[in-house]
């Protein structure tokens, strides 16, 4: 199936971060490709949401909910500078 | 970043549904009453929220296709019949239901006058709501970038906003370039293929004018836009792009 | 919670076939943690290696001269759908476990692309678990894990790895893909195990 981008978790990463998420830059550590999370390639119908590099499909991003507690985790992001809310 | 646990925050909201508008035979605008509304930019989405009787819940994201001037809030909706949700909000939600959701979100795919231009902006089928807002937005501040559009519909009677797009062609600044896919009328003028890069080249800028372009629309409809303007030129990074699951184009 | 008026979604059935928390579904959802493989038939081939003196391998065409079944299954999927009545073809995986002596109590089934799942070896053996490459009479769509995928009906359908190539037999439990993320590292549906610590 088709992935979605990045802009279809601005919501749930708003929630839970207090500000828009997705004109955050990664860097990803299989290919070194630079971008914002808008551009990653976004599953989202499993049991958790899983972003992945575009050209290279290395994990950017995983979010998964659990009873209202999420978990996420940011392989693409080793060191992330949030954006100002 | 490590692996983190995070409490959710619940900032869900209602609107009531003051209007709906009929597009075209499956697509749908919702117009939403909004209490303390907190504004937002042309481009940015809502997650609409359903709850059945039972606690069953589901959620999906829509663009705004109000411009931010407009006195309401609306999102238009393209009912996909094997959907969960756009089949209940084009067939079932009415004129005073309530409904939940979250936003606006988004900061990537969007436009201000600040972000300049010239802009082309490209849609496939409804695709072209959240580039709409920017028209609209457009207008309503009388801004002075000059826009080229490019949408690709099916047909005449699926392409959204027929009438508006007519009207706003009628702008000096505004360029409406339109291509059906499937069914052209005979006397069709525009053009009656699926996008390529020479349609691209013709429609939008050239290289040099360096461009803003926002392309909106299916996932394979976004990546032949977006790969036929990088091989003719254009600047990766000038390229802003949103992908949805929907109906091919 | 506010209910929206006129949204009935997935229908809760009160049936003894389905599972708490679960609703019914006519479709069949594609589920995906990322790209399609589309695996070409010549190259694919399904290992059992591991705790094993030898790894052994079965090539498409050795696969598809095993005996296969058919059967009728109910689906549970951990994103709350359920699906009555699955008519699958494929070979349970007692017929490649008996070729391979082992001393190993645990599996990690594993895929093309990456994806893995870990289920006890027990859950595997006695006629509980299939390679399937048959769907309502058809091959199996490579979107819902074609040209084969595991089937562990009795488990979440997380469990049932799409795009199958092998299972490492383990005397140590190796969490898989969502196990590691928070899921439930046995996943019975019937015990609602969803989440780690359910």
């Amino acid at each position: 199936m088709e992935p979605l981008d990045g802009n279809a978790m601005a919501g749930v990463l708003r929630d839970l971060f207090g500000r828009d998420m997705t004109t955050m830059g990664y860097e990803c550590p299989g290919c070194r490709r630079t971008g914002v999370v808008a551009e990653m390639a976004v599953y989202m119908s499993g049991p958790g949401t899983v972003a992945r590099c575009r050209d290279c499909d290395t994990i950017l991003l995983m979010l998964t909910e659990r009873r209202g507690m999420y978990c996420i985790d940011l392989p693409g992001m080793p060191q992330p500078v949030l954006p100002p809310v | 970043m490590e692996r983190a646990a995070l409490l959710r925050r619940l900032t869900w909201q209602t609107g009531t549904v003051i209007s709906t508008i009929s597009e075209t035979p499956r697509v749908k605008t919702i117009v939403l009453a909004v209490a303390d509304w907190s504004g937002h930019r042309a481009g940015q989405h809502i997650d609409v929220r359903l709850t059945a009787p039972d606690g069953y819940q589901t959620e999906r994201s829509y663009s705004i296709a109000s411009a931010p001037e407009d006195d309401h809030l609306s999102i238009t909706v393209e009912r996909l019949d094997d959907g969960e949700v756009s089949p209940y909000l084009v067939d079932e939600l009415r004129e005073g239901d309530e409904l939940e959701f979250r936003g606006p979100v988004g900061g990537h795919f969007v436009w201000d006058d600040d972000l300049g231009g010239p802009l082309f902006l490209v849609a496939g089928g409804s695709g072209v709501v959240p580039l709409r807002a920017m028209l609209r937005h457009h207008q309503a501040i009388g801004s002075k970038v000059p826009v080229r559009v490019l949408c690709s519909a099916r047909s005449l009677e699926l392409l959204i906003y027929r009438d508006e797009l007519k009207e706003l062609a009628a702008d000096d600044l505004i360029d409406i370039s339109i291509t059906l896919t499937r069914e052209p009328p005979r006397s069709w003028r525009g053009y009656r293929r699926r996008i390529d890069p020479a349609m691209l080249s013709t429609t939008g800028w050239a290289t040099r004018k360096e461009p803003l372009t926002y392309i909106c629309g299916p996932t394979a409809f976004v990546e032949t836009a977006a790969a036929g303007l990088v091989a003719l030129g254009h600047d990766a990074r000038r390229i802003r792009t949103e992908r949805f699951g929907g109906t091919g184009v | 919670m506010a209910v929206t008026r006129g949204f009935i979604g997935r229908r809760a059935a009160e049936s003894s076939r389905v599972p708490p928390g679960q609703y019914v579904t006519r479709d069949f959802p594609v589920l995906s943690a990322g790209p399609t493989p589309y695996t070409p038939l010549d190259t694919w081939d399904f290992t059992i290696r591991g705790a094993v003196d030898k790894p052994v391998s079965w090539s498409w065409a050795e696969f598809q001269q095993l005996p296969h079944e058919k059967f009728t299954v109910d689906i549970h999927c951990v994103t709350k759908w359920t699906r009555l009545d699955m008519a699958w073809s494929g070979v349970p995986l007692d017929t490649f476990l008996d070729a391979v002596p082992t001393q190993a109590t645990y599996a990690l089934a594993f895929s093309d692309g990456g994806y893995t799942t870990n289920i006890p070896l027990a859950d595997l053996r006695g006629g509980k678990a299939w390679i399937v490459d048959e769907y309502d009479g058809r091959p199996l769509e490579p979107e819902h894990g074609g040209p084969a995928r595991l089937l562990v009906p009795h488990l979440y359908f997380w469990k049932s790895a799409k795009w199958i190539r092998g299972v490492e037999l383990r005397t140590t439990d190796q969490p898989g893909f969502w196990e590691m993320f928070g899921y439930h590292n046995y996943g019975d549906p019937w015990k609602e195990q969803r989440y780690y610590g359910d």
